[in-house]
């Protein structure tokens, strides 16, 4: 009752209300209809047109998509179809972009790949998928690709990884474009020519795929440090790996592709060296890596060395020391760059690696005919050779500075042939090393392009595809001068708005006065 | 020819127009006649298919507004109250445009313009810029707007309001002529107006029809109801009783007897009585000269009281 | 339709507004053009993708005195008694304003000429960035011109159809807000953080669908989704259609 007199004027109103709209219906069954009609007509066209887009663009989307560019830059070629089509009905590639999807990728360098991609989930049937996920947001990601986070993946914001059952490749953007060298070289900036985004992904997705076909043995036994991380990388490349005993009776066996001495403190045995000896005469690849560390200064690798020498290779017992500040790092003599000669320039994207404790490689010619041998990576001009004193302090013992090797090359000269690759540093191989700087560094770059270059793996994968070349928009020099840019701005940006203008005062003063 | 039948519109909870039916025969002026406020503008906006009633039907030469818009428009010329015009277009523009609108066979387009130009007295404006124009021919623009495409039925929202005396004569001049192939509704809250023009008139009020008479039996009854305006040189206190005692006067206002020379009064008769005659003889022989003795013209809502009244 | 068409086009070149709305236009994308020129590169398509950011501006402008002219002047009266369809006069008024876009657009077609002369590429993804810009523009004339059907003040009417367009413009932005927010109110209710993203996706993703920018962002690069361009040209037809029936609501409106 109480509540009654206190909104009694609201009661009333609701009442009269009430009564008003009944009596209105009654009244106003015309306006009533077309009320129905008018709305009824507009929310069902709303329902049609909701529910036509939603199934052209679901269902009839991708079918109804066409690619009219120029060579197709943004479909992927029946190659890669085929590919995808051979592979398991199962089979499930995740690509995954560090990075939230670009809203408007258009002349960046997402261009040509961020729609590429969308092909390759479009046709692989379910296949492939690809995803962007934004690592500082959401940091789950990387556990899901990377558990061990061997590949510093935190990192990598803006690059993709191709995941295919545990096994993960990384891939730069800028890896998917071919650069006008010459314009970098003059200018410094980046024009890319061609695309070759496709050959990039459809390769790494098959060497993923494809999956342990070569098998590599690391040695262990040699006091050396851990292989964990140079295992996963070469796992990331479809290589298998073993460790193998450095034990009585070392055999190399039969299916090994390639063959790892990652860093070992002491010399290898006798039957090691005659095992070794043919194991590359017959064709076998191997990667060695030494340094000069605490753990090995006394150690001076004689039953290596006899290998080596044999394929006019020599490990000294000492250490190289970068006498060039340019090349240190940290201000040290023993943590330096490197220079990648020439020839080896395309094996990585950068032009200097990483060296740390590395022992001098040298050449010895004309002892085997048989071998050729070759620097890989060097020293400045400016470095010597320097050994540990009693106080295990860098001592001089040559003062005349010169090019030191870091990195040495070797090959038995023959069709099929058995290949080393020696290292003075065991920053390519080592945990401790990637443990440090990933397997997304530059030194890892590297010795992928070394391992890459001997196993048959890349021959035998590798998909061909052509690199796009990009359309044009680079305008003709010789019509396009300054002369022409100048008109170009005269006659749009000042003749014609000036016409229009003046028209526009012309006709409202012609019509004002009508 | 026009047939509206028990239309109504409400707004609300208001009734604009309530239940309003008449006809208009072909060849006909119908006036359209009430105050402002009762209803006359929705009610032609209703049979313009501007608006929909709320119940009851309009039909246009057997179209029904509703049913067959195209048709029942297309039949139909109406100049609104405010004409419906393009200030920034010229006259000769405009109505190039309404004859796409009303779609006139682009042949015709020309010939057609220019007669309902001569028709209305708008040739010579016919290349300015309407905003430009004086509101009489702006009027006569929006009169010529109606006129294109020839329909039977006009339908005209106080054509004459805000012209001069001189621009309303010619108004009515050319609805008179109009009128001999065109049935003409024509509306307005002054009652001379209506009567000088139309064959019939329809009187509304509050929305509701409060007469439909022809214009003679309109003015039959309003003169005998008209009050007389008198003024005259004499007392004031005696002449309401000796005017009384005249058989048809009802009353007898002092408008004002403030001015001993010259009081006014007003003289009510009774119905249907003309007492002109000897009022004028009861001041003759009272010896109060007479300075003014007219017919006061009633306001509407002095006809609608007499209407219901009576 | 076509009587409506005429006027409102020609009206545009009676008045300065068209010739003003021209000058402007030349002038930006010929300074657009001209930057590029003088790079050397030329792509038309970002050119046109620029240009596209002056929809925001240049469509209130168009479709603000649409109606809301009409309905202040009492000259909406003629649509209403005319014996033509009320969608006709909408279907004429949108044309019409396509119609000066496709004037104005000339210069971008002019710029192309200069661009084959000069050995540039005039490529698919051109096609497409042209193709994209008008279907756009229907969209937001649509929108523009239901604006201008709501309210009978042409201010009103043009910052209603500005604001209406920005949302347009900033639905991926909004969709991204909608879905932090979504699942930043779940964590407060303690749900799975699985859950969280999975609804920050669901939101994000379909306020986002609605986005027409990226929809097309694919034509510029030469890709053409049909589906796209349905989505365009089928909510244009929707708010024209709300436009018309908002018109009629007129006619029968109680009020």
């Amino acid at each position: 009752m109480s509540t009654n007199e206190r909104k009694p004027a609201k009661n009333v109103s609701k009442v009269s209300n009430n009564a008003a709209a009944n009596k209105k219906k009654h009244r106003n069954e015309r306006a009533h209809q077309l009320k129905i009609f008018a709305v009824g007509s507009v929310l069902i066209l709303l329902a049609i047109v909701l529910l036509a887009n939603v199934l052209i663009d679901k269902v009839l989307g991708n079918a109804l998509t066409f690619d009219f560019s120029v060579q197709h830059s943004n479909a992927i070629s029946d190659t890669s179809v085929k590919f995808l089509e051979s592979l398991p009905q199962d089979t499930k590639i995740r690509i995954v972009g560090l990075f939230e999807r670009p809203q408007s990728f258009y002349e960046t360098k997402y261009q040509y790949i961020v729609p590429l991609l969308d092909d390759y989930a479009k046709k692989s049937g379910g296949k492939v998928s690809v995803e962007y996920v934004d690592v500082t947001k959401n940091p789950g990601i990387i556990q899901q690709l990377d558990p061990t986070d061997s590949y510093s993946l935190k990192s990598l914001s803006g690059w993709y990884v191709v995941s295919y059952n545990g096994k993960i490749d990384l891939i730069d953007p800028v890896s998917c474009y071919t650069i006008d060298t010459d314009i970098l070289n003059e200018t410094d900036s980046f024009v890319a020519t061609g695309i070759n985004t496709e050959y990039t992904f459809t390769n790494s997705m098959m060497s993923l795929v494809k999956g342990f076909t070569n098998k590599a043995y690391i040695v262990t036994g040699l006091k050396e440090n851990g292989a964990t991380q140079f295992k996963r990388l070469l796992n990331g490349m479809g290589i298998e790996v073993q460790d193998l005993a450095a034990a009585t009776g070392f055999k190399v066996p039969e299916d090994c592709n390639l063959l790892v001495l990652n860093g070992p403190n002491s010399d290898i045995t006798e039957a090691m060296y005659s095992e070794i000896k043919a194991y590359v005469e017959r064709g076998g690849k191997v990667i060695i890596s030494v340094d000069y560390s605490a753990d090995n200064v006394n150690e001076a690798f004689p039953n290596l060395n006899r290998l080596l020498n044999e394929m006019n290779i020599n490990i000294e017992h000492s250490m190289v020391s970068e006498n060039d500040p340019a090349y240190q790092l940290n201000a040290k003599i023993n943590d330096s760059q490197g220079d990648i000669v020439d020839k080896y320039s395309n094996f990585a994207s950068e032009k200097k690696m990483h060296i740390t404790l590395a022992r001098p490689l040298s050449l010895i010619s004309a002892q085997n005919a048989n071998y050729i041998a070759e620097p890989v990576i060097v020293s400045s001009k400016s470095a010597t050779k320097s050994v540990a004193d009693e106080n295990n302090m860098a001592k001089q013992i040559d003062s005349t500075p010169g090019i030191l090797n870091v990195a040495m090359h070797t090959a038995y000269n023959v069709d099929n042939p058995g290949e080393v690759y020696v290292f003075g540093t065991v920053n390519f191989t080592s945990d401790d090393y990637f443990e440090q700087f990933t397997l997304s560094d530059r030194n890892a770059d590297f010795v992928k392009s070394c391992v890459r270059s001997m196993l048959p793996t890349s021959a035998q994968y590798n998909i061909d595809i052509p690199v796009k070349k990009l359309d044009g928009n680079r305008l003709n020099d010789n019509k396009a001068t300054t002369a022409a840019g100048t008109t170009v701005m005269i006659v749009f940006m000042i003749v014609l708005p000036v016409i229009l203008s003046s028209m526009a005062v012309i006709v409202y003063n012609k019509r004002k006065n009508l | 020819m026009i047939e509206i039948k028990n239309l109504v519109k409400h707004y609300g909870d208001k009734k604009a127009v309530n239940d309003i039916s008449f006809t208009v025969n072909d060849n006909e002026i119908l006036g359209f006649l009430g105050p402002n406020g009762a209803g006359k503008t929705t009610t032609m906006n209703i049979i313009t298919g501007y608006l929909s009633s709320t119940s009851g039907s309009v039909k246009i030469n057997g179209h029904d507004i509703l049913e067959e818009p195209a048709l029942a428009k297309k039949a139909i010329g109406y100049l609104p109250e405010q004409p419906p015009l393009y200030l920034d277009m010229t006259v000769d523009e405009y109505l190039k445009f309404i004859c796409d609108l009303k779609q006139v066979p682009a042949k015709e387009r020309k010939e057609h313009i220019n007669t309902i130009m001569d028709m209305v007295g708008i040739s010579a404006v016919s290349g300015r810029l309407i905003g430009n124009l004086s509101k009489g021919y702006k009027q006569r623009v929006g009169l010529a707007q109606a006129l294109v495409g020839d329909p039977p039925i006009l339908i005209l929202d106080e054509p004459t309001v805000g012209l001069d005396p001189n621009q309303i004569i010619g108004i009515r001049k050319l609805i008179k002529q109009l009128s001999k192939n065109h049935s003409i509704i024509v509306s307005s809250h002054i009652l001379s107006e209506i009567q000088e023009i139309a064959d019939r008139v329809v009187i509304i009020n509050h929305g509701k029809v409060a007469a439909v008479d022809t214009i003679m039996d309109l003015s039959q009854r309003l003169s005998g109801t008209s009050k007389i305006l008198m003024s005259f040189n004499g007392p004031a206190k005696d002449v309401s009783a000796r005017l009384k005692m005249i058989p048809g006067i009802a009353d007898v206002y002092i408008r004002n007897a403030g001015n001993p020379g010259e009081v006014e009064i007003t003289l009510a008769p009774k119905a249907g009585n003309d007492v002109r005659a000897n009022a004028f003889f009861m001041m003759a022989k009272s010896g109060w000269p007479i300075l003014e003795f007219r017919s006061l013209i009633p306001s509407l809502e002095e006809v609608f009281l007499s209407i219901t009244a009576g | 339709m076509q009587a409506i068409f005429k006027r409102e086009f020609l009206s545009y070149f009676r008045t300065p507004v068209g010739y003003v709305a021209m000058a402007i236009f030349t002038f930006i994308s010929g300074f657009i053009f001209y930057t590029q020129f003088a790079s050397g590169y030329v792509s038309i398509s970002q050119e046109i993708i620029t240009l596209r950011a002056l929809f925001i501006v240049i469509v209130p402008i168009i479709t603000m005195g649409m109606f809301a002219e009409d309905r202040r002047r009492g000259t909406e009266i003629l649509y209403y008694t005319s014996p033509i369809e009320m969608f006709s006069v909408v279907a004429g008024k949108f044309l019409a304003a396509m119609a000066l876009y496709f004037v104005m657009f000339i210069n971008v077609f002019i710029h192309m000429i200069v661009v084959s002369a000069c050995g540039g590429a005039v490529d698919a993804g051109v096609v497409g960035s042209v193709l994209v810009f008008f279907f756009l523009a229907a969209l937001f004339i649509s929108i523009g011109l239901l604006a201008s059907v709501l309210t009978d003040n042409q201010i009103i009417s043009a910052i209603v159809a500005f604001l209406f367009i920005l949302v347009v413009q900033l639905l991926s932005v909004i969709g991204n807000y909608c879905g932090t927010a979504v699942s930043t109110v779940m964590s407060y209710m303690g749900i799975s953080s699985s859950a969280r993203n999975a609804a920050n996706q669901a939101v994000s993703g379909f306020i986002g669908w609605f986005d027409p920018f990226t929809k097309t962002e694919d034509f510029s690069i030469g890709l053409f989704s049909v589906s796209a361009l349905v989505f365009c040209i089928s909510f244009a037809i929707f708010f024209l259609y709300l436009s018309f029936r908002i018109l009629e609501k007129k006619r029968w409106s109680q009020k």
